[in-house]
């Protein structure tokens, strides 16, 4: 079965501009990339190589400086800010390294956020986020704040932030890289089996045991694709 | 969700003393707001009052003497077809004029007391409503009616006596009047109180003529003028002149309505150029005039009290926006468009507007409810010195609000230019 395009770039680039007196930064020289619906991609590669590049641009939070990108058949180079805003609401969720909650806000208003930006109403928006904490395994501490939790908690409440809306394609820069092994353990596994066969999702991490578990991996190297490997259960 | 109001409670110093300078500014407004209203209300409450009336005032000539209203004037205008009543109007301070008790009363007039024709006092029966009491009628002399305020300030009641220029008059009625200066705080007959002016000065002048005639030098140079004659000329000219400073006409017209008002008072110019004629829109001007300067120092201060205020907010959005970039930018990475982010700083600004507002209103009414007694209480004259009306309490609100969204627009709009890649970065 041959599966629709979730992502298609080509002669993607990113050049950040160079500071007073310093050499411009060429993050991404040129990828050229396909990835289907559904898929999982684990990007690798050494710290500066450009995998965060890739996935703000991915995620709109940044532009790429020239060629092609496409989500879900969508140019996404040339949105404008609003375009941008509703693209991330409706179409691409990101899990941080940082986790990034709103240190004001309890883990279910964190979670019901997205929802609040998106127009829903606040009665269906609770119960859309604590099914999404009830999904990770939170229900017991969603009037927390996120101070009051671990590191590992923190991740699973971004994680049901990030899979509230019906985005299709999840964006996870390094999700475990502020963890401890045991419990970056148990948000991969967790990152994989809640989104389900339906969302795309890309891993950014330098942890070869967590790229192993995931089906594709893209090797990047000086903002060019190295390698592009898939698993051999995958394959089968 | 009431982040706004997490949010405000997250830097409780910094935003309650920009809340309590958006108060003061506030408070400033709504004290001088309420002076401002209170001269308003008596620009119109002069507007009525003096509806339907003309005021003929007369005018100092060049020589400096003020002759008054001749007799073949007052004849005349009776005369006019137009014209219901002309009648004298004498208007003088009610506790007397005493520069030694008090030597900066002219800068501080007390209550004024009128005398008018009966008949004359019943046509203001639509613009004065009696309380208590009755109107003055035929046959009545030491007979007072008193406005509300000096009675309840002195404690007159119907039946008792109240001293007017070291007289005493017997009080008939109580009456509520607006609180304008054109407007008596006593009505008294005409005649008693005119008699009761001008007798002692006619006595004082005719004693004083009488005397001068007496010398030999004057018998000499006038030998065949009658000496009683001239002392009764000369002294009732003399006091005349007096009294003319004291007294007007009012001109009762029979077409009550604006427009006969008017076209009697522009005839009355035609033809009595040597008298001052004030109809009810020259009144109101006048009070216009005199509220106006008031009016435009009330906003100058206002504004300079307010912008404190203002400048206030603008630094304390600027500094909430700096402090919470990573929160603009992880909004805008979950989907806030920047219009959101834009309103949330907004309604931010706008609450600390409000917040302060409703502060500084409950400030200023408080402290005219606790202040506005004792300055009546020194002023001696009027019933209220603030008016607090509804729309002035709205005014501030919108005022407080608006302040806040204008303050907040510009940090609000740099919210929205948060970098969300370059934010999140590494932090
Ligand atoms: N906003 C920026 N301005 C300048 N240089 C940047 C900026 N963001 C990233 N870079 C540079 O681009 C390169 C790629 O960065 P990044 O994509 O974050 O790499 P990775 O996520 O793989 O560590 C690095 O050399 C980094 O210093
Ligand atoms: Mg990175």
């Amino acid at each position: 079965m041959t599966k629709e395009t979730a992502i298609y770039c080509s002669g993607l680039t990113k050049v950040y501009p160079a500071p007073e007196g310093h050499l411009e930064v060429h993050a991404l020289r040129g990828l050229d990339l396909e990835i289907k619906v559904g898929e999982q991609v684990a990007i690798t590669g050494p710290s500066g190589c450009g995998k965060s590049s890739f996935l703000n641009i991915l995620g709109t939070l940044d532009r790429p400086s020239a060629g092609q990108v496409k989500v879900f058949g969508q140019s996404i180079e040339d949105l404008n800010p609003k375009e941008r805003a509703l693209y991330r609401r409706n179409t691409a969720a990101f899990v941080f390294q940082q986790f990034h909650l709103i240190p004001t806000l309890t883990a279910l208003e964190n979670v019901s956020l997205p929802l609040h930006y998106a127009g829903v109403n606040a009665e269906e928006a609770r119960e859309r986020a604590d099914k999404a904490l009830a999904k990770v395994g939170l229900d017991h501490r969603k009037g927390h704040l996120p101070a009051l939790l671990s590191g590992g908690e923190q991740q699973r409440v971004a994680v049901a932030r990030a899979l509230v809306t019906e985005a299709r394609l999840l964006l996870a820069d390094e999700p475990t890289g502020n963890l401890d092994g045991a419990t970056a353990k148990d948000i991969m596994a967790l990152l994989l089996e809640s989104i389900g066969d339906q969302r795309t999702l890309i891993v950014v991490t330098h942890d070869p045991e967590i790229a192993a578990q995931i089906g594709r991996r893209i090797q990047l190297r000086d903002g060019l694709i190295e390698k592009d490997e898939l698993s051999k259960k995958v394959e089968s | 969700m009431k982040n706004w109001l997490r949010n405000l409670k997250r830097q409780k110093l910094r935003n309650s003393l920009t809340i309590s300078g958006v108060a003061l500014g506030i408070f400033t407004l709504v004290i001088l707001g309420a002076l401002g209203e209170h001269f308003r209300s008596m620009v119109e409450d002069s507007r009525d009052y003096t509806r339907g009336m003309i005021r003929l005032f007369t005018k100092t000539n060049k020589d400096g003497i003020n002759v008054g209203i001749t007799k073949e004037t007052l004849d005349k205008i009776r005369a006019m077809d137009e014209v219901l009543l002309v009648e004298p109007v004498l208007t003088l301070w009610l506790n007397g004029f005493d520069l030694e008790s008090d030597p900066l009363g002219f800068m501080n007039p007390g209550p004024l007391v009128q005398g008018l024709n009966e008949e004359h006092a019943q046509t203001l029966r639509a613009k004065v409503k009696i309380l208590d009491g009755r109107w003055i009628r035929k046959g009545d002399k030491h007979h007072a009616m008193i406005a509300e305020w000096l009675a309840l300030k002195r404690d007159l009641k119907v039946g008792g006596s109240v001293t007017i220029r070291n007289k005493e008059y017997k009080v008939i009625g109580i009456y509520l009047a607006p609180d304008v200066p054109l407007i008596p705080s006593g009505i008294v007959p005409y005649k008693p109180l005119n008699d009761d002016f001008i007798k002692p000065q006619l006595d004082r002048a005719q004693k004083f003529f009488k005397n001068m005639s007496k010398r030999p030098a004057f018998k000499m140079a006038a030998p065949f003028i009658k000496a009683n004659k001239l002392d009764k000329e000369l002294s009732q000219s003399f006091v005349r002149e007096q009294q003319s400073l004291y007294r007007m006409y009012d001109v009762i017209p029979k077409d009550r309505s604006d427009a006969g008002t008017n076209a009697l008072a522009q005839k009355l110019r035609e033809e009595c150029p040597e008298l001052a004629v004030i109809d009810p829109d020259g009144f109101a001007e006048k009070m216009e005039k005199a509220v106006a300067r008031f009016i435009v120092l009330t906003a100058i201060m206002t504004i300079i009290s307010t912008v404190v205020g203002g400048l206030l907010i603008v630094n304390t959005m600027a500094m909430a926006v700096i402090e919470r970039r990573k929160e603009i930018a992880i909004k805008a990475a979950i989907g806030a468009t920047p219009r959101q982010i834009v309103l949330e700083f907004l309604l931010e600004a706008g609450a600390i507007g409000l917040i302060g507002a409703v502060i500084g209103i409950a400030l200023s009414v408080l402290t005219i409810h606790l202040a506005e007694p004792a300055i009546l209480d020194r002023l001696e004259n009027g019933a209220r010195i603030f008016h607090l009306t509804p729309r002035l309490l709205v005014l501030a609100a919108s005022y407080g609000i608006g302040m806040g969204v204008l303050a907040g627009s510009l940090p609000a709009s740099r919210a929205a230019r948060v970098d969300p890649a370059l934010t999140l970065r590494g932090l």
